[in-house]
């Protein structure tokens, strides 16, 4: 059985001009400026939380939010039907050693926990998952670079074992002030027409290359 | 205190990365959590840290906290009677 | 799952004992391996650690090896020893479980920046054995170890690994101790689940290693029925106050493991004692209908061992039904939960067949394992 990228999302850093990041999408093709409000205005959303968030948490919801713009994935799955799998290289280690500083000093030993929270890997599946309530299955794999065959596989068998109908997948990483992120939403749609893409590893693989 | 409390807002701005907010839209004693500034169980912790940390005050638990971290007001009235008790010993 | 997974051998390394016989005798005289530790910015802490002279000797030299990259080495090399067939590398995945891997090297200046990412480490890990696939590393908070064992299990029904070694290790660090004292989440005492008087959770490390296999090595296997996990989509670090995310990954659990609730003999829950976690497990198993069912938690034991802490205690409740015996929840007396569980006050010998194995964690993650005995 395969299933189909109905959408992606892909950010990434732009090659020429270096303070704008380049946002891709199955319609859209956009290049804007880095900063976190500038990302916030395009996507036109009501979130002040967003603005709380670690950098990574902060580009996973902006990615989630060009993925899932416009569609009302609640109109066809429950929401346990609906399950999101991630992955990155650096888990959280950008806002580890955010945190770090807030204990390095022992006379200043101030431990935040509005940072803490945000060391763990899979917090920007977790923030995700509370913006688009999506309540199945999660994972969240570390590896050094993306894993296509990892993730269609892992995915694919969660279809096929029917705990989902419907998933966002994909590589949110984030280090060195540099994004980089491909989200994709992967349906079982029985009628296939052009627009939609096979979800295969080579494909995983293209897109990540776009 | 009523520089105390006008100072608050700019640390709770600061600390708690409000957006769209000023101090002056704070009102001093509108509730801060809920309802009001929208702050939730993560901002109470990262408060606690901030009077700890500005004002050498220590919050015990989060049920203190309920009643300390109310409303700008009620946080300026707790730092304020703190300060006093210290200066006493 | 459609084709059955079969735990064949394991290996547990805690405070509490090298070896798994060690660890069980001490779960059932309710031992806690918890002591204060005093941190001159913290002041007294209590969790579940090495002594600096726990050494972990493994087979070949280790001395390039961080301390959680050598209890991983250990604890596999124990759990391959206890295999009865032999394996070859080639046939075999590695799938880890850690939520923070070399995270207490993170200021020193000395150490490969490179080693802090997981991912990395467990590279170096599978090298070691000279196992020449790719290691799969999960990191998903406190579900993690389930998760990773989850992962086995489904990647075992396509045939392509003989063996699937999972190994989940955490190592307490002020890195995380900090973190959990800035969330005055740590109890001022030996935890103390489900208890009236928890007052929140003690750390602990340690680490787990179980094999799996669909090709069971003998009758008296367990096997692995069901693994499942699910989203509270609803606060990062506070649970549900409904346990509707776990209640959804309990049915999802029994509906695939093919049994009913009634069938569960005993739980393992997550238990961490914080006051929000163990009152959202109590309304959670009493919506499923199991909380008659006797339910205990070591984490009055071994503290919450964070990524290692889904696969050591999936080990100890395998051997507790190889043993016929149900764990007691140490640190428990009264009940302090708004719904009456059944927790287990002293080790009570008893026919254990179906265990049922839960978890849940920041982000909103949560995740269940059923266990069955075949014989």
């Amino acid at each position: 059985m395969t299933y189909s990228i109905t959408r992606f999302c892909r950010i990434r850093r732009d090659s020429v001009q270096a303070d704008s990041v380049r946002i891709k999408t199955n319609t859209t093709e956009d290049l804007q400026k880095v900063e976190f409000s500038e990302l916030y205005k395009h996507v036109s959303m009501e979130y002040p939380k967003y603005f709380k968030m670690d950098a990574v948490s902060k580009y996973g919801i902006i990615a989630a939010e060009h993925l899932l713009r416009g569609i009302d994935l609640k109109a066809k799955y429950t929401e346990t039907e609906i399950g999101i799998v991630l992955s990155n290289a650096s888990g959280s280690l950008d806002t580890d050693a955010e945190f770090q500083k807030t204990i390095q000093n022992k006379v200043n030993f101030f431990p935040s926990p509005a940072i803490f929270v945000y060391t763990l890997s899979n917090i920007v599946m977790g923030e995700i998952c509370i913006k688009h309530k999506i309540k199945g299955e999660n994972m969240f794999f570390l590896s050094e670079t993306i894993q296509s065959e990892l993730l269609e596989g892992f995915v694919s068998d969660l279809f096929n074992k029917n705990s989902i109908r419907c998933a966002v997948v994909g590589w949110v990483e984030y280090s060195f002030g540099k994004p980089d992120v491909l989200l994709l939403l992967v349906e079982n749609t029985e009628q296939k027409n052009i627009n939609q893409i096979e979800f295969t590893s080579n494909q995983i693989e293209s897109l990540y290359e776009l | 205190m009523n520089q105390l409390i006008t100072e608050l807002k700019k640390e709770i701005i600061y600390q708690l990365n409000l957006q769209d907010i000023t101090p002056e839209s704070i009102k001093d004693d509108a509730p801060l959590f809920g309802e009001g500034l929208g702050l939730d169980s993560i901002d109470v912790l990262e408060l606690i840290v901030l009077l700890q940390k500005k004002y050498g005050i220590k919050v015990n638990g989060a049920e203190e906290g309920k009643t300390v971290f109310f409303s700008v007001k009620s946080m300026a009235e707790y730092i304020t009677a703190k300060q006093q008790q210290q200066q006493q010993q | 799952m459609k084709n059955p997974v079969y735990m064949l051998s394991d290996s547990v390394v805690t405070p509490l004992g090298n070896t798994i016989e060690e660890n069980m005798d001490k779960l059932y005289a309710k031992t806690s391996a918890i002591r204060p530790y005093s941190h001159a910015q913290m002041g007294t802490l209590f969790h579940s650690q090495f002594s600096e002279t726990d050494t972990f000797p493994t087979k070949k030299d280790s001395g390039a090896y961080t301390k959680i990259e050598r209890l991983f080495i250990y604890s596999i090399e124990q759990a391959v020893a206890k295999l009865s067939s032999t394996i070859d590398q080639k046939n075999v995945l590695f799938v880890f479980a850690s939520t923070k891997g070399n995270i207490e090297y993170l200021a020193d200046p000395d150490f490969d920046p490179e080693r802090l990412r997981i991912g990395i480490m467990a590279d170096y890990v599978a090298r070691y054995f000279n196992n020449p696939n790719k290691p799969v590393v999960v990191s998903n908070a406190c579900i993690s170890g389930l998760q990773a064992i989850q992962y086995a299990c489904q990647i075992l029904q396509h045939k392509k690994y003989s063996h699937v070694i999972v190994s989940g290790a955490d190592c307490v660090s002020e890195f995380v101790l900090s973190g959990f004292y800035s969330f005055q989440a740590l109890s001022p005492f030996p935890c103390t689940p489900f208890d009236k008087r928890r007052a929140g959770v003690s750390l602990g490390e340690g680490c787990g290693t179980v094999i799996l296999s669909s090709q069971p090595e003998s009758d008296t296997n367990i096997e692995i029925r069901a693994a499942v996990s699910s989203n509270d989509a609803n606060h990062l670090s506070g649970p549900s106050r409904t346990g509707e995310g776990l209640v959804s990954a309990i049915k999802a659990v029994i509906k695939e493991a093919d049994i009913q609730p009634s069938e569960i003999d005993v739980i393992s829950a997550h238990g961490t004692a914080t006051i929000y976690n163990d009152e959202m497990e109590a309304l959670a198993f009493q919506t499923i209908g199991v909380s008659a069912a006797p339910v205990y938690s070591v984490k009055g034991n071994i503290g919450h061992t964070l990524g290692a802490a889904g696969i050591v205690e999936t080990i100890y409740l395998a051997n507790s039904m190889h043993l016929n015996k149900i764990i007691p929840s140490a640190g428990f007396s009264e009940t302090g939960t708004s719904v009456v569980l059944n927790v287990v006050r002293e080790a009570v010998p008893q026919k254990l067949t179906i265990g049922l194995k839960t978890a849940s964690g920041f982000g909103g993650g949560n995740a269940a394992i059923i266990l069955k005995k075949q014989k």
